[in-house]
């Protein structure tokens, strides 16, 4: 017996986009450091702007609400907007 | 009508193997979702195919009747449990319930799904004896239609969208419903907000159960003192953030209770009051790193006493009770929808 069946997938094809190739040098470029605000990642996120400082990049630290919902658009508009390169992180 | 796209099996087998090498099973075998099936489903919930149950936001995904129904045909459920599925999806759905973050976390939970109303006995679900391990038709099956749902819908494949480290047993089908029979106590969906006979789902991004055994008193006091014991312990070793907390009485317990004229809303404001630990606790059982200066700090298992869910189910015999946590205290909270509840409607 031959069985037709329906698909029980989403049936989506997500868009997949081409990353940026990363920046020839950070100077005089902006860093966002992204914190995701689960416990201790802004602990995190200074030890990376600590070493970042030696770059000649511009640093600028962005946070979400929490970590347990998307960020707002607003937010990732602003990081857009100011940002050449985005390092996200972290938790526990 | 249908719209999903089709496939083809020459035979029975070959369907099994061709769902599984897709992954779109959970490993075990599954009921083909043929056509006549899905129009089964549908037709008993009165669901056009198109209607649209919902949409989760994080990803902006459109969940279909249709779609719902072929994954409850793959978990084996009857047309008639497939209102279950869709009041549960629905009400995974609203805000509150948090689905992508639940379903994604790394700490693994599942969701509980437990049933109230007339439907308990249209459906012939048994609240009784092993009931946190799937002891009728209609749980194993409903409960697995959700897992699939989000495996097939919401990509919530280990790996992929789901990024639990462990998970735990309760997420191929974690579905009971309370036994209303045996007991004076209040159902829970009504204490939820549901008007008396309606049937209702209540949802909750859930750890797994934690049994416990008290048989040597019949003082209300003192068996809700193991339950708190089981809770403090979970808030010490897992999270200490507050949530919704289920509790599961079976009989031999739940008649020192009732006997003591002890209702669910004291249970509940007894735990309250006593499930609380400082984060100075933490330093007992290797989590000292993390108490710092906050010590003194009193955490409490419920932001208050309605976030404890008390449910009636068990077999007879014996004096044992089971905690089931939260996943994240309040990040994901319980949802209760009475069956056939429109969501939008005014």
């Amino acid at each position: 017996m031959t069985y037709t069946m329906r698909d029980p997938t989403a049936e989506a094809s997500p868009l997949m986009r081409e990353r940026l190739p990363p920046p020839a040098t950070l100077a005089n470029r902006t860093i966002g450091l992204f914190s995701i605000s689960k416990e201790r990642s802004s602990e995190f996120l200074d030890e990376i702007e600590r070493q970042f400082a030696s770059t000649g990049a511009t640093l600028l630290r962005f946070e979400k609400p929490t970590h347990t919902k998307p960020a707002p658009e607003s937010l990732i508009a602003d990081i857009i907007g100011q940002c050449d390169v985005v390092v996200e992180g972290l938790a526990d | 009508m249908l719209s999903s796209r089709r496939h083809t099996a020459t035979d029975y087998f070959a369907a099994q193997e061709y769902l599984h090498s897709r992954g779109w099973t959970d490993g075990l075998p599954v009921m083909p979702p043929t056509e006549a099936a899905v129009a089964a489903m549908l037709e008993y919930a009165l669901l056009p195919a198109d209607h649209l149950i919902g949409v989760e936001s994080v990803r902006a995904r459109a969940i279909s009747a249709e779609k719902l129904a072929i994954n409850a045909v793959m978990a084996g459920c009857l047309p008639s449990h497939f209102p279950i599925v869709v009041t549960a999806f629905t009400a995974m759905l609203q805000e509150p319930y948090l689905l992508h973050g639940a379903t994604a976390s790394t700490g693994g939970n599942a969701v509980l799904i437990i049933i109230n109303g007339p439907v308990l006995q249209e459906l012939g679900i048994d609240s009784t004896f092993n009931v946190l391990g799937a002891s009728d038709r209609a749980t194993a099956p409903i409960g697995r239609a959700i897992r699939l749902v989000l495996r097939n819908l919401m990509d919530v494949r280990p790996g992929q969208v789901d990024r639990s480290t462990l998970g735990h047993p309760g997420k191929i089908s974690f579905c009971f419903g309370e036994d209303e029979t045996n007991t004076s106590w209040t159902p829970l969906a009504q204490q939820r907000g549901v008007p008396e006979h309606a049937s209702a789902v209540t949802v909750m991004a859930a750890g797994s159960p934690r049994q416990l055994m008290n048989e040597w008193t019949t003082q209300p006091e003192e068996i809700l003192d193991t339950f708190v014991a089981e809770i403090k312990t979970n808030m010490r070793h897992y999270s200490i953030w507050p949530g919704n907390y289920a509790i599961v009485v079976p009989p031999q317990l739940r008649t020192h209770f009732e006997s003591a004229g002890w209702s669910k809303s004291d249970i509940a404001d007894y735990v309250f009051e006593n499930a609380r630990i400082y984060r100075r606790d933490w330093a007992d059982c290797g989590k000292g790193a993390v108490v710092r200066h906050k010590g003194d700090q009193q955490y409490a298992a419920l932001p208050d006493a309605d976030h404890l869910m008390v449910v009636a189910a068990g077999g007879p015999a014996g004096g044992f009770g089971a905690v089931i946590p939260p996943w994240l205290g309040h990040k994901s909270r319980a949802v209760t929808m009475a069956v056939g509840a429109c969501v939008d409607c005014e």
